[in-house]
């Protein structure tokens, strides 16, 4: 077989690699898909989304079972499929499918490795208020995101982009990404760095836990309060406790109110036009799209409803 | 229609927006805070001269047994305060304020600015209303003994100037006093609260009693002319959160020497209470139809620790105001000995309240009004750690002495520090 016929398979179990599937399949190097349902209500329904987008495009697809290596090795053999990528899976892979690839089993991980290695890189870089997301191409070790390094993108959000905007980004970066990886794979110009040494200063992207959502008003900033609801928009948002109970925040934005030595979480203006602006540490957001049990508001709106007024202070928990 | 206004002076926050027709959000926000079945009558429907009428007739109604001497019962005067209330809304209707007009609010420099919305509530406080409304009388009586005509300023009035209008209201009614006598000049912040007002003093055809209505800042607010007496009420409980001292230092410079100030005098205290006794168990048989008192119970339960201030028109303008480091000013006020022989102290809060001598026989005590309730002060913790501290917390112990300073930036209020500390 010669190198240009390579076979890929892809390892996932989101839409997100809709795009590269249906690249690599126009470019007949597909050699099928190895898919995962997530059992999380939200990841499965995307899952089983991509599921009926693969039987829609006739693509040879196999749900992946970690507890029958075997099943999937003679599968992928049968698809002759000699190249793997790996992208938004959720599952770390055994030393036995890695060997199968011989070094050519890749993932794609979001961020500038081994920086923000974990499950959720957007979601911690975002919060972090990082304006570039660095696409990265890395050999699949047995240690997660820590193989050699093969290529890298540069993706920049915009400023007001969320969650799952950035993602958005990041599935319409990646065929581009793996076709100039194939054909350097294919000229023999791919070069494969190891990862720098992990340093105190790299930051952990690990799963999002519900205390990681909740806001402490004296604890974070004007721009943290915002790069958080950017963060959460739409999967998680932000939990803010007030007296007619929790709120979600979806969208904030920074505000130029003065607060006048207000103290942190101080309702400092409510305002048709420029919003409910509350106090934070260091200056003042708008809390501009809020979610409460009894719907979804303009935080402007949500407030003069629920007889909020300025000069409230709002609950930290 | 009004035609006597001023809007040069001082600092204006935001331009005035006017709805040329009925904002169906604006009537709804009314309607809601309304909740009676009164506003379901479309007030359009209600021929003008007949809403006037009752309009002149509520608001005559709150002081007229100020003037006339007669004893009217606290629950006959709830009803007439409820009825002026829902008059003044209708009024308010008629202004066609602009949604984001009628409800913004924020806080400012040296205080919080309610929405006109949110201030409309004033007229319906009985006693607030009854003590500022005999002392300004009998002050009126006064000043008018000695000369043919008085101008009186009110700043921080909000869109309904509670505490002056229906005794104008009553003057009027009753033939008292005339136009030639007293003049005012009505003075916000809220371009709302005076476009209201505007409505609301050509409704009651008080519009000759006026001078100017001005949209402006009155913590820079310079009079164009001397003024006799100064009416001034913006706090909240525990005399917290708007600009009534930043106010008052401002304009007493232009009271003149043989004027006089409406509250006359201000005392703010300090208590140490047991939370429930003081705030549950004391009202479990109180009746709505009389005014709040504070039992005998209660009261003997309580550590009165003292006067942290007393604000008139001498010693406000006496009060040396202090700018910190990041800008913040502040007064000092009184310090105050925590008694060293009580073991009870860590069940007990800081209460701060104030109590207000409007003008000779007029008097405000502490539970009678929505601002002479006593504030919790939850951050002084005294012979007790708190569980779950937080950064502003006073660890005090019995015998300490607290010294208290207040805050004019921003949201005002006292902040205690422990003395020598």
């Amino acid at each position: 077989m010669s190198l240009s016929a390579q076979g890929v398979v892809v390892f996932s179990g989101s839409c997100l690699s809709l795009p590269l599937i249906v690249s690599l399949q126009q470019a007949g190097r597909l050699a099928g898909v190895v898919y995962t349902i997530s059992s999380q209500p939200q990841q499965q329904m995307d899952s089983q989304q991509l599921l009926a987008n693969l039987q829609q495009l006739g693509v040879p697809a196999l749900q992946y079972n970690p507890t029958n290596q075997d099943h999937l090795l003679a599968e992928l053999d049968r698809w002759r499929a000699e190249i793997g990528v790996v992208f938004s899976f959720g599952h770390l892979l055994p030393a036995s499918l890695i060997d199968f690839f011989g070094g050519l089993l890749m993932n794609l991980h979001a961020s500038e490795l081994p920086d923000f290695r974990g499950s959720m890189p957007v979601y911690w870089q975002m919060r972090a208020g990082y304006e570039r997301i660095v696409l990265t191409l890395h050999q699949v070790a047995e240690a997660a995101d820590s193989g050699a390094i093969g290529l890298q993108h540069f993706i920049d959000l915009h400023p007001f982009d969320t969650f799952q905007s950035a993602h958005i980004r990041l599935m319409n970066q990646a065929p581009a990404l793996v076709a100039e990886a194939l054909a350097l794979l294919q000229q023999g110009n791919l070069q494969w760095q190891p990862q720098r040494e992990l340093a105190d200063t790299d930051s952990q992207a690990p799963a999002v836990k519900p205390e990681d959502l909740q806001l402490h008003w004296d604890r974070y900033s004007d721009r943290q309060v915002v790069a958080m609801a950017r963060a959460g928009n739409p999967n998680f948002g932000v939990n803010i406790s007030t007296f007619i109970g929790p709120l979600q925040l979806m969208q904030a934005s920074v505000s130029t109110q003065p607060c006048y030595g207000a103290r942190p979480g101080t309702v400092l203006m409510i305002d048709k036009f420029r919003g409910w602006v509350i106090a934070t540490r260091d200056g003042s957001v708008s809390l501009d799209v809020v979610i409460h049990q009894s719907g979804y508001f303009s935080g402007y709106q949500f407030a003069i409803a629920n007889g909020f007024e300025a000069g409230m202070v709002l609950n930290s928990m | 229609m009004f035609a006597k206004t001023e809007d040069n002076s001082g600092r204006t926050p935001f331009p005035e927006h006017a709805a040329a027709e009925p904002d169906p959000i604006t009537q709804s926000l009314l309607n809601q805070s309304l909740r009676q079945q009164l506003m379901q009558l479309n007030s359009a429907e209600i021929p003008l001269s007949e809403r006037l009428q009752q309009l002149r007739q509520s608001f005559a109604s709150l002081t007229r047994h100020l003037i006339t001497g007669t004893q009217v019962a606290y629950k006959e005067l709830l009803q007439l305060h409820e009825q002026a209330y829902e008059q003044a809304m209708m009024s308010l209707q008629q202004a066609r304020l602009a949604e984001e007009v009628l409800t913004n609010q924020f806080v400012h420099a040296h205080g919080l600015v309610l929405s006109p919305l949110n201030c409309s509530r004033t007229i319906k406080d009985v006693s607030r209303i009854g003590a500022f409304g005999l002392g300004l009388h009998q002050l009126i009586g006064q000043q008018l003994e000695n000369q043919s005509s008085i101008h009186i300023l009110y700043p921080a009035c909000g869109p309904f100037a509670p505490l002056l209008l229906p005794l104008l209201s009553s003057y009027q009614a009753e033939g008292l006093y005339s136009a030639e006598q007293i003049q005012v000049t009505l003075i916000d912040i809220h371009s709302g609260a005076t476009q209201a007002l505007k409505q609301l003093v050509d409704d009651l055809g008080l519009q000759d009693f006026v001078r100017s209505v001005v949209t402006a800042d009155a913590c820079f607010y310079e009079p164009s002319a001397a003024v006799d007496i100064l009416l001034l009420e913006a706090s909240h409980h525990g005399f917290s959160r708007e600009a009534h001292f930043s106010i008052a230092k401002q304009l007493l410079p232009s009271l003149k020497p043989e004027g006089a100030m409406v509250p006359s005098r201000i005392t703010v205290k300090a208590a140490l209470v047991k939370g429930q006794q003081e705030f549950v168990e004391q009202w479990r048989e109180s009746n709505v139809d009389q005014p709040l008192q504070l039992s005998a119970d209660a009261l003997a339960d309580r550590i009165e620790l003292g006067d942290i201030w007393r604000l008139d028109r001498h010693s406000i303008l006496d009060t040396q105001v202090l700018t910190l480091a990041d800008g913040q000013q502040v007064a000092g006020c009184n310090t105050l000995a925590i008694p060293a022989d009580r073991d009870d102290l860590a069940q007990r809060v800081l209460v701060i309240y104030s109590e207000f001598d409007t003008f000779g026989d007029g008097r405000l005590d502490q539970y009678l009004s929505g601002i002479t309730h006593p504030r919790p002060d939850l951050s002084v913790c005294i012979d007790f750690v708190p569980r779950s501290s937080r950064p502003d917390d006073l660890l005090l112990k019995a015998g300490d002495s607290i010294a208290f300073f207040y805050r004019l930036t921003g949201l005002t209020g006292f902040m205690p520090l422990k003395a020598g500390g």
